[in-house]
């Protein structure tokens, strides 16, 4: 890099966890009336926790990944243990208490897995506490969520921007590459292989990265080759087709 | 001139509670500490002579309001318009919070999310971290590694809450006797 600052060992560079980060600041600097709420969305393992778990680490964020089986008053829980604070009884009292927590922090809340809150009508919710308390919010969930959330008019409106993750491309590859193969070389065919393989996909990518770094360590390689990956597969995220059995 | 722990301790968590407000007087940053007016004053002007504190407006015969300017490193501190301080996040708390989220991982994995452009967190500080929370109960070994070969796998057993664990040595008194351990409360070694 010419301005001498290192992006080794860094996701910033990294397609989709920019435009994390620039979505956050967008929110963050809004004018005055503009709503500030954020949609992050696409398929999985496109690396959209990642980019909110980098995303909270460096705004030093609020951020809570739903489960399946989540309440309303299990989020609140969630959220108030994520803020350090001891919930209040009531759903209501615990709105509050986030919203208060929230704004006088003034730190975004971002939460992973909101397909869940969709799925189990509890966007409300969370138009509540954004309604009291302001800071900027961020809902990250699968490629379908934005159709979902057209059923809550009243949350839809409030979301100034839609971000959808992209595929992993080549600078993003390379960038992988550095991060989780320092200092080994791939050979240009094994590197095409294993993109081709991955599909895009942050994490198969960095599932197959590091084989490529186990066969390097294993043989003292500096270089690994096509022939040094030999039958093994490419993690693809392929399920197995059916078998059949003649009877 | 020589601090004894004690003093280290609390110089220390003054300044992090200076750096927590931004901006403070004398009689503030004496409440947040704990500690003696006088003693914030005098803490203030070793600071100011370090240049990491600067007077906001002053006027004389009014209150000192002090700004912080410089991180105990030396490094410019990043302030708001209105001239809070913006928050850092710490090493420990991005590893512990990537930790949290992460289902399993390696150190290299913690390293990777919890080095942010305001927070340098290597790869060694993360391995470091692991082995000392693993030896602690805090995460179990998934996989073992293998040197030379294959860098070991944790997964978080005890999520004890968003404050990070922090490593500390401590001041002990052992007993030859009977091997008991007796750790002086309060105390830094």
């Amino acid at each position: 890099m010419t301005d001498g600052r290192t992006t080794i060992n860094t996701l910033a560079p990294l397609q989709n966890v920019a435009n994390f980060l620039t979505l956050t600041r967008r929110l963050q600097n809004r004018g005055a009336g503009l709503p500030g709420m954020g949609c992050f969305y696409g398929p999985s393992g496109f690396g959209k926790s990642t980019a909110a778990i980098y995303g909270a680490n460096s705004q030093s964020a609020c951020l809570v990944q739903c489960k399946s089986v989540w309440t309303q008053k299990k989020l609140c829980q969630e959220i108030l243990k994520e803020l350090g604070l001891v919930p209040a009884k009531v759903i209501a009292d615990m709105v509050d208490q986030i919203a208060e927590a929230l704004a006088l922090e003034d730190v975004p809340l971002i939460i992973d897995e909101a397909d869940v809150l969709v799925n189990k009508k509890m966007v409300e919710v969370v138009r509540d506490i954004y309604e009291s308390s302001l800071v900027p919010v961020i809902l990250i969930g699968e490629e379908l969520m934005p159709q979902k959330l057209r059923k809550w008019e009243r949350l839809h409106g409030r979301i100034l921007s839609w971000v959808a993750a992209e595929p992993c491309d080549e600078q993003d590859f390379d960038l992988l590459v550095g991060i989780r193969c320092q200092g080994i070389e791939l050979e240009p065919d094994l590197k095409a292989r294993m993109a081709k393989a991955s599909n895009g996909s942050a994490r198969r990518i960095v599932e197959n990265l590091e084989l490529a770094r186990e066969i390097a360590a294993t043989h003292g390689l500096a270089r690994v080759t096509m022939r040094d990956w030999g039958k093994r597969e490419f993690f693809t995220g392929a399920t197995p087709d059916a078998r059949r059995f003649v009877a | 001139m020589t601090w004894t722990p004690k003093q280290i301790a609390t110089r220390e968590y003054a300044w992090q509670k200076a750096v927590d407000r931004g901006e403070f007087t004398y009689a503030q940053l004496s409440a947040d500490a704990g500690i003696d007016v006088k003693y914030a004053s005098a803490l203030t002007r070793e600071w100011e002579e370090e240049g990491r504190v600067q007077r906001v407006n002053f006027v004389r015969g009014r209150r000192v309001t002090m700004r912080v300017v410089k991180d105990s490193k030396g490094n410019e501190a990043r302030l708001r318009v209105d001239g809070s301080l913006i928050r850092k996040g710490c090493p420990l708390q991005n590893m512990w919070r990537s930790m949290r989220l992460l289902p399993i991982f390696s150190a290299a994995d913690i390293a990777m999310h919890a080095n942010t452009d305001g927070t340098e967190v290597s790869e060694d500080m993360a391995k470091e971290y692991c082995r000392r929370l693993a030896a602690a109960g805090y995460l179990r070994v998934e996989v073992k590694a293998q040197p030379g070969k294959r860098s070991a796998l944790y997964r978080l057993i005890r999520n004890s809450g968003p404050k990070a664990p922090m490593i500390r040595r401590v001041l002990a008194v052992q007993d030859q006797n009977n091997d008991e351990l007796t750790v002086l409360q309060g105390r830094v070694a």
